[in-house]
């Protein structure tokens, strides 16, 4: 029988863990990466669920401890930062990759798009695409002037994403 | 190609995360794991130490009036290295019970100075017990009304046997336990590291 601390964690994990692990895959580009760093997250989530005090709401304080995590999992982790693939690889869907559906390569490739932005513009960008608000992204990240930059991260993935497509043709 | 449109795959990708919950509990487990050997441990070195006395005790009152101070040294000695090694043991045992799942970066604290003590008893006072003891029998050796021969051969004996045992068992078991508990240390501190970076969190809340 569960007590309540691991009832209110499963709880909180079964309501959050899709939008959480979204985020690692976002943060960092490759998988035993970002599993490791989602196994983090779900760590603080454990270790916090009884410190929350239900000031805010229970997504905003998941995502802030998940952008937390990452920060310093990426501080910690120097050496799984992105590194740009080569020229020669340039894009993650060559033809070997061809028995990969249509929307998984879309994805693979907006993946890899991210990946090429600044480490804290993957965590703004991840909670754009998870549709949180302005506010909520300010919340989240602690910056109060986050507006103008979602937009130009908005801009410079499309752009990325634009780019990757012509070299594709 | 729009923004909305790259949201809705990225919302729609699937999930292939695995909850591994066990290393979740892992955290938990070694700590408890390891109290429970300490505790058993202890009680054992506790018995053993009663019981030395005892036979120290029965040795003393049966044979002082035929003995000189050195003897007498010798077994005061004895009891009391029994009595200090046993007071530092459990010095080393965690006996708080806070639930492990509501620990505070306090509790975290406190484990940490206890696995720091039986770190240091196993590096420190485990050879310094070993010496003290070896005088004590050494001034029990030479206090007997034996030859001279007889008192410098127990004397090799002794000492071969008492560094000898100790020397193995540092060899065999202890430095195991040492990087063990190096292991358990640096798990804390990264615990206690972590509240500390998330205690903004609930305070910006």
């Amino acid at each position: 029988m569960l007590n309540k601390h691991e009832e209110e964690f499963n709880e909180l994990i079964k309501n959050n863990h899709a939008s959480i692990y979204r985020i690692c895959r976002a943060y960092l580009y490759d998988i035993t990466y970002a599993d490791d760093l989602y196994q983090d997250i779900l760590f603080q989530l454990w270790k916090n669920v009884q410190n929350f005090k239900g000031k805010s709401k229970v997504s905003t304080w998941v995502y802030r401890i998940a952008v937390n995590s990452a920060i310093n999992f990426n501080r910690k982790n120097k050496n799984k930062e992105h590194i740009t693939l080569p020229d020669i690889i340039h894009t993650p869907f060559e033809e070997t990759l061809s028995i990969k559906i249509e929307q998984e390569q879309q994805l693979d490739k907006m993946r890899y798009c991210i990946s090429l932005l600044e480490p804290q513009d993957r965590l703004i960008i991840s909670l754009v695409l998870e549709d949180k608000s302005y506010k909520e992204i300010a919340e989240i990240t602690g910056n109060n002037h986050v507006g103008v930059k979602i937009n130009r991260i908005k801009g410079r993935l499309l752009k990325l994403m634009q780019l990757n497509t012509e070299y594709e043709f | 190609m729009n923004f909305k449109d790259l949201q809705e795959s990225w919302q729609a990708q699937p999930v292939n995360a695995n909850v591994d919950s066990y290393k979740l509990s892992e955290q938990k487990s070694k700590w408890q794991i390891r109290q429970r050997k300490l505790l058993r441990s202890n009680i054992i070195l506790s018995l053993g130490c009663l019981a030395a006395v005892i036979t120290l005790t029965w040795l003393y009152i049966s044979h002082n009036h035929e003995f000189g101070w050195p003897f007498k040294v010798s077994i005061g000695s004895l009891n009391l290295l029994m009595f200090i090694i046993c007071l530092i043991s459990w010095k080393s045992y965690a006996f708080k019970k806070e639930n492990f799942e509501v620990s505070s970066i306090h509790f975290i604290s406190y484990h940490i100075r206890k696995l720091n003590w039986q770190r240091n008893i196993i590096m420190k006072y485990i050879w310094v017990h070993t010496v003290l003891i070896w005088l004590a029998l050494v001034m029990y050796t030479w206090s007997s009304h034996r030859t001279t021969t007889f008192k410098f051969t127990a004397l090799a004996i002794i000492t071969v046997y008492i560094f000898g045992i100790t020397g193995w068992f540092w060899i065999k078991k202890l430095r195991k336990e040492v990087s063990k508990l190096n292991d358990l240390m640096a798990d804390l501190e990264y615990m206690k590291e972590k509240l500390l970076e998330n205690e903004d969190v609930e305070n910006t809340f």
